[in-house]
């Protein structure tokens, strides 16, 4: 009467899509932060300063995103995108009726 | 078509529990990102009770199917009559507002499946209610949904978190963007829940109208009970559940904007993977899940468990419940028409009674900012221990 193998399923495919939506995602985010100073981070207005030398927090910015780090950002952000789609034509019925 | 007084009660009724619904649920979408900051309360709720609204009118397969088989109608089954769906969505709205009164995110379909069935139970015997069923579609789905969303969100979030860790230092590298991209992950979750929820109401007025034969047999709802259906849960969305909100945005756990998308995402994944394949999992037990499963994947982040407890045996109580509301209903409903009457005063006045204690600790839009603020404040100090809560709480009154 429990299709477990049904569970099963449900289980594995939110666990893959989830997980690969939100790693692209970060991915995207830390591409963003190629060649960057420590970024403000969550936290905001915390200035930190480590071992080595005074690293300010909000003029971070040391060097300047190479420009494959961009692209690459860009093309995560854009199938993550696609995944939103994915997901609103999962939603209305009318795109997959038979 | 002639309409009598209990068809009206009745589609009333269904329109108010439709409006619970509503508010019950935007926690589900729009907990998080109110809590990381990544909408602002008043645009999250709209922008939610707009998707809700939408996803009405998207779908009307789930109104087909409401009471998906738990009580046996039809041919060889029992006859639904109005009055055991008017008792049974009395017991349902009378517990949506008590567990509204205590911030709890309990399932909405539950408790309409809760009071449906005490309602049927008393009306037609314990023989009209199909418990292999209840027990396959209800019960072990309740168990299944939060433990799997919860996983699936602590997967996501141990990975966002590790994406995003700068090697060198160790601290996180832009993970307050993530709030951009949890506008579009509690987006599809409210759309989902548009598509679901509004539905079951839509199907409950459906079904009174072909019980009493002023629709055919067989027909879909009609366009009036739709956009009404529509116009309830997005007003019930809008007038936003405050307390619901604030339960799963702050209580469980603190929520930080990497958390948060990993939450929703896995809430998305999880309600559009089991409803593609058949199974209907309750999207608010699957967000919950989702919250504590993204607490624990943050190192330093605690939760609640008391929270979390509490929870919980609002789920266990819900069907029962509202299954009991529902037969009291029925018991009085068969009295005769002076019994409905006597029903509808006393759903009223529960109600009445329930906004007037509420309206003693007022948690609104506001409310909830400032709590959230107090859970910024908290993220510095090391960790959410008894001790230091009761200190937050005590700073706070």
């Amino acid at each position: 009467m429990i299709d477990w193998a049904a569970f099963a399923i449900v289980a594995a495919a939110a666990l893959v899509s989830a997980s690969v939506v939100v790693s692209l995602f970060a991915v995207g985010l830390r591409l963003l932060n190629v060649g960057r100073g420590l970024d403000a981070d969550e936290s905001p207005g915390t200035i930190e300063t480590t071992p080595s030398g005074s690293v300010s927090v909000v003029s971070g910015q040391t060097e300047r995103r190479p420009r494959w780090a961009t692209a690459a950002a860009v093309a995560c952000f854009t199938l993550c995108s696609g995944a939103v789609l994915f997901g609103i034509y999962l939603i209305v019925p009318v795109f997959h009726a038979s | 078509m002639d309409l009598t007084l209990i068809v009206v009660l009745v589609i009333v009724l269904a329109l108010f529990f439709d409006f619970t619904n509503g508010f019950h649920d935007t926690a589900n979408a729009m907990a998080t990102p109110i809590a990381t900051g990544a909408l602002k309360p008043r645009m999250a709720v709209a922008l939610a009770a707009v998707l809700n609204l939408v996803g009405a009118f998207l779908s009307t397969e789930v109104a087909r199917t409401i009471s998906g088989g738990l009580i046996r109608e039809g041919d060889g089954g029992i006859q639904i009559t109005p009055e055991m769906i008017f008792a049974g969505l009395i017991g349902a709205v009378c517990w949506n507002m008590v567990t509204w009164l205590f911030g709890l995110p309990s399932s909405s379909s539950h408790a309409l499946f809760g009071g449906l069935i005490g309602a049927a139970v008393v009306g037609a015997g314990l023989g009209s209610v199909d418990f292999t069923v209840l027990v396959s579609k209800v019960v072990l789905p309740a168990l299944v949904a939060p433990i799997v969303a919860g996983v699936v969100a602590f997967v996501a979030t141990r990975l966002a978190y590790a994406i995003t860790r700068d090697p060198a230092t160790g601290r996180g590298l832009g993970r307050g963007n993530f709030r951009y991209a949890q506008i579009f992950s509690s987006s599809l979750v409210a759309l989902a829940h548009g598509t679901n929820d509004a539905q079951k109401t839509m199907g409950v007025i459906t079904l009174t109208l072909i019980a009493t034969g002023a629709q055919a047999v067989g027909t879909g709802p009609e366009f009036w009970v739709i956009a009404a259906c529509a116009l309830a849960i997005a007003l019930g969305t809008y007038t936003g559940g405050w307390r619901i909100i604030k339960t799963m945005g702050t209580g469980l756990t603190d929520i930080k904007p990497a958390q948060g998308f990993a939450a929703e995402t896995s809430t998305a994944a999880t309600i559009l993977a089991s409803s593609h394949l058949g199974f209907a999992l309750s999207t608010t037990q699957v967000a919950s899940g989702s919250v504590i499963g993204s607490g624990l994947g943050r190192k330093g982040a605690s939760v609640r468990w008391r929270t979390a407890g509490r929870i919980a045996l609002g789920w266990l109580l819900t069907l029962p419940a509202a299954a009991a509301v529902g037969a009291v209903a029925a018991l009085l409903v068969s009295i005769g028409p002076v019994g409905i009457i006597i029903d509808a005063v006393l759903g009223l006045a529960v109600i009445v009674a329930i906004f007037v204690i509420s309206s003693r600790d007022k948690v609104t839009s506001g409310t909830v900012v400032s709590e959230v603020d107090a859970a910024v404040g908290a993220v510095r100090t090391p960790k959410a221990t008894r001790k230091n809560r009761k200190k937050k709480r005590q700073a706070a009154e």
